[in-house]
């Protein structure tokens, strides 16, 4: 499982999807997430954003 | 003032029924016991006892790792112990119709040191505060539920409450001499005069159903009382429940309840259980609404959409998540009379405690300003959900 940076909301909140192990994501969260935050406090790292195509 | 002093009421013909007294003064109405402290209605504690509201789903096979499925507000808590199908099973003692299953897939017949499989309810702490917890008024508290198993011997239940310290009250019970045979068990936990449960959304007491563990939570007998928090008074006795496959355990008709008697199971019709839990989780079925609309908005960019939904009750917390199927297909967004099929899956909006925000995605066929509608796609497969559980 890992979480990836999808943008912001319009309040610019920052959001991250969940990707699971099958590399499917069936959930997003914000920046507060309690779970999120649990997870980059064992040390991992969210993967950045998609670049927006030309 | 006259008083009569009897300790049974009863018609002269009848051997049993009429009204007990007994020696502490406690009420009996024809075998029903009458409450003996707190409000005659909105007794229990506990939401969704009857095991009623099940909005996640009704079976999950594979679990191996603690979350909330099946039963709505019961945790099954799994770490390193086994495989499990936890369901909503029709089997139940009779004035139910429903129990939370934990049913073991994968044995573990010898559990590591931190493993454990269990169940957990925890209470909302402002729920509480009519225990009066942390003074000298402190109440007593009566639980009361049915279980069945195919094991027969004692069990493990806990409470634990970490507000301004971190304590726990665990007891021992016998919770079946017969296999697969529902029996009703009663437990009091005494009052706590010394802990103070905080008046707020937070977690208050947290329940707990052991069926099996490792050594950490094993081996230091139950408590006299409330203690402070010693891991190996947890699951003072271990039921084993999962060292071997096809191990089952089923409860129902949980009831918490202050005063010094358990008085029979409060029932209470599905909507009222449903909006008691949505409070700490909602969710919304494309399946109950096939080709439907689940919410109303405006075109963001020509890419995305932003869309509206309320929630039914006021939630404990603003979300911080959604949940949603995993395929974009299934969602759609309506604008102009134009139906287009979303290009990703939907993701989190800036949500308050009563109203959540889909960001909706369909790259390039939108119109930026357009008000737009949130559709199902007629598989009937997309769902949307928000949990703000303890």
């Amino acid at each position: 499982m890992t979480y990836k940076k999808l943008g912001t909301t319009i309040s610019e909140t920052v959001i991250y999807a969940k990707i699971d192990d099958d590399g499917v994501s069936r959930s997003s969260c914000s920046e507060n997430n309690p779970e999120f935050q649990a997870w980059l406090a064992e040390g991992n790292e969210p993967l950045p954003a998609d670049e927006p195509e030309e | 003032m006259s008083t009569i002093k009897v300790n049974r009421i009863e018609n002269t013909s009848t051997t049993d029924g009429g009204v007990s007294i007994d020696t502490d003064g406690h009420v009996t109405i024809d075998g029903q016991q009458l409450p003996t402290a707190g409000p005659l209605s909105n007794r229990n504690l506990i939401i969704n006892g009857a095991m009623t509201v099940s909005q996640r789903s009704t079976s999950n096979a594979g679990q191996t790792a603690t979350a909330y499925r099946a039963c709505d507000r019961f945790q099954t808590g799994i770490d390193s112990l086994g495989t499990w199908t936890v369901s909503q099973a029709a089997s139940a003692p009779a004035g139910f119709s429903k129990s939370l299953k934990m049913e073991c897939t994968t044995a573990n017949a010898s559990p590591s040191a931190g493993s454990f499989a269990a169940i957990f309810y925890t209470i909302e702490a402002q729920d509480l505060q009519l225990l009066n917890y942390g003074t000298a008024n402190a109440e007593v508290v009566q639980l009361s539920f049915w279980v069945r198993s195919n094991k027969t011997g004692s069990a493990s239940f806990a409470v634990r409450q970490r507000d301004n310290s971190d304590k726990l009250f665990s007891k021992v019970y016998n919770f079946n001499s017969t296999a697969d045979t529902w029996k009703k068990i009663e437990i009091e936990i005494p009052a706590d005069t010394a802990g103070v449960i905080n008046d707020d959304n937070g977690q208050g007491l947290t329940l707990a159903w052991w069926l099996n563990s490792g050594s950490n939570f094993t081996g230091g007998g139950a408590t006299t009382g409330w203690e402070a928090l010693d891991n190996t008074k947890r699951n003072p006795t271990n039921a084993g429940i999962g060292g071997t496959v096809n191990d089952y355990f089923e409860i129902t008709g949980v009831q918490l309840e202050i005063g010094s008697k358990a008085t029979p199971f409060e029932h209470e019709s599905y909507g009222q259980t449903l909006a008691k839990c949505q409070r700490y989780y909602f969710r919304i079925n494309g399946s109950d609404n096939i080709n439907g609309l689940w919410g109303t908005g405006f075109a963001y960019s020509s890419d995305q959409a932003v869309i509206s939904v309320p929630t039914p009750v006021t939630l404990r917390a603003a979300p911080t998540a959604i949940e949603q199927s995993g395929t974009a297909a299934d969602y759609r967004i309506l604008e102009s009379g134009n139906t287009v099929t979303c290009t990703a899956v939907p993701a989190y909006g800036d949500d308050t405690t009563n109203n959540v925000v889909v960001a909706a995605f369909s790259t390039g066929n939108l119109t930026a300003g357009q008000g737009v509608m949130g559709r199902w796609n007629t598989g009937g497969n997309g769902y949307l959900a928000w949990s703000v559980e303890l």
